[in-house]
């Protein structure tokens, strides 16, 4: 027996006409198959419609966003590690470039040469800069000293109060991402 | 399905995360819906309906307006939970945490109609679980989303047609499981009812 027309009339929600509708009730009369697929059908069909929504436990679009600010300092993190991944590169590319150029340009004696001289002249500044700060404050009056503590103790005054602001904003408020 | 104030959409397009959150109040429910019948668990929902917000609001500048709002995030939360679907295969229905949350909010508890409920539910999640992928979302959207044909062939990418058999097979084989499902149970009471000398 063909069942198709019927198959479709049963389960495809479409309109369908006196003579169809006459034509399925006398087929489900006499096909047992489609009658007992019809008769599971509405009352699956019942079942569903009368489901209700399901709902979120309560406090979700909370979650939603407590979830967005942290996804944000995720991505934040992210792009500084990128950021950071691709300085380093360039960085090194250049530092390579600097040496190939330095290996190509200068023989092995003239490198060890000037490697030598950079670091006297290193030691040579350092010492001459000691010096100065020596003769400097052995040249200095006394007063000049105290007022040069005083300022220091000044900018304390001022910078301690504001850092311990600082602290205190960002425990409280975290720091604003954009 | 459920409509948006065209303000509240250009702003949240604009960035507005205060806009967006509204957008979170309005659509939580059909969302976590299709979510929880896709997936079958109110944990693997919640996840998803999250996931499905945070794409949406990642990709907000891209939506164009012409289009319904609810297709467009449905089509995302559909996407992705048959994406996770086929991933790994979740753990079947947590009735009693779900019905918590579905369980209509009475004075007086009616423990006979809440088993029933329960019951009921559990039917339908386990006849659900039946169908594939695209089959189980196209009876979703139908049903409980109350989408027509052309709107469940736009959240799921494919053709009417192809919307038409789909649903077409879903409830010819929803049919017959339960068909099986009453059989078994009808048979499997006889048994407990007849005598053990037959």
């Amino acid at each position: 027996m063909d069942h198709q027309p019927f198959e479709e009339w049963i389960f495809e929600q479409k309109e369908i006409t006196i003579e169809e509708n006459k034509k399925l009730n006398n087929h489900l009369n006499e096909c047992e198959v489609c009658k007992d697929l019809q008769e599971s059908w509405s009352q699956v069909e019942s079942i569903l419609v009368q489901a209700p929504m399901a709902a979120p436990a309560s406090g979700f679009a909370q979650r939603f966003a407590t979830r967005m600010e942290t996804e944000k300092v995720l991505i934040q993190q992210k792009q500084s590690i990128k950021y950071l991944l691709v300085v380093g590169l360039v960085l090194l590319i250049i530092t390579l470039l600097l040496f190939a150029l330095l290996f190509f340009t200068f023989s092995t004696g003239e490198m060890i040469v000037g490697a030598v001289t950079a670091i006297t002249s290193f030691f040579h500044a350092f010492i001459n800069l000691r010096a100065m700060a020596y003769q400097f404050f052995h040249n200095a009056s006394p007063l000049a000293i105290v007022f040069g503590w005083l300022l220091i103790a000044i900018w304390g005054v001022v910078l301690m109060p504001l850092w311990a602001f600082t602290v205190w904003k960002v425990s409280k408020q975290g720091v604003l991402q954009k | 399905m459920n409509n948006i104030d065209p303000e509240i959409l250009k702003q949240s397009m604009k960035g507005d995360e205060i806009a967006f959150n509204q957008i979170v109040e309005s659509f939580q429910k059909p969302v976590f819906n299709l979510c929880f019948r896709m997936l079958g668990n109110s944990e693997a929902a919640e996840d998803a309906a999250q996931e499905t917000f945070w794409r949406a609001y990642q990709s907000i500048k891209k939506y164009n307006p012409d289009r319904s709002f609810a297709t467009w995030l449905l089509s995302i939360a559909a996407h992705y939970c048959i994406d996770q679907h086929r991933k790994r295969k979740l753990p079947v229905v947590e009735i009693d945490d779900y019905l918590a949350e579905v369980a209509p909010d009475h004075n007086t508890p009616n423990p006979e109609a809440i088993a029933i409920q329960k019951e009921q539910q559990t039917q339908i999640q386990e006849l659900l679980d039946e169908l594939p992928d695209l089959d189980r979302a196209s009876i979703v959207l139908r049903y409980w989303h109350e989408c027509s044909e052309e709107e469940i062939s736009e959240v799921l990418g494919i053709t009417i047609n192809a919307v038409k058999s789909r649903l077409h097979r879903a409830r010819k084989k929803l049919a017959i499981i339960w068909q099986q499902q009453s059989q078994h149970s009808s048979h499997a009471e006889r048994m407990k009812n007849g005598s053990p000398a037959f």
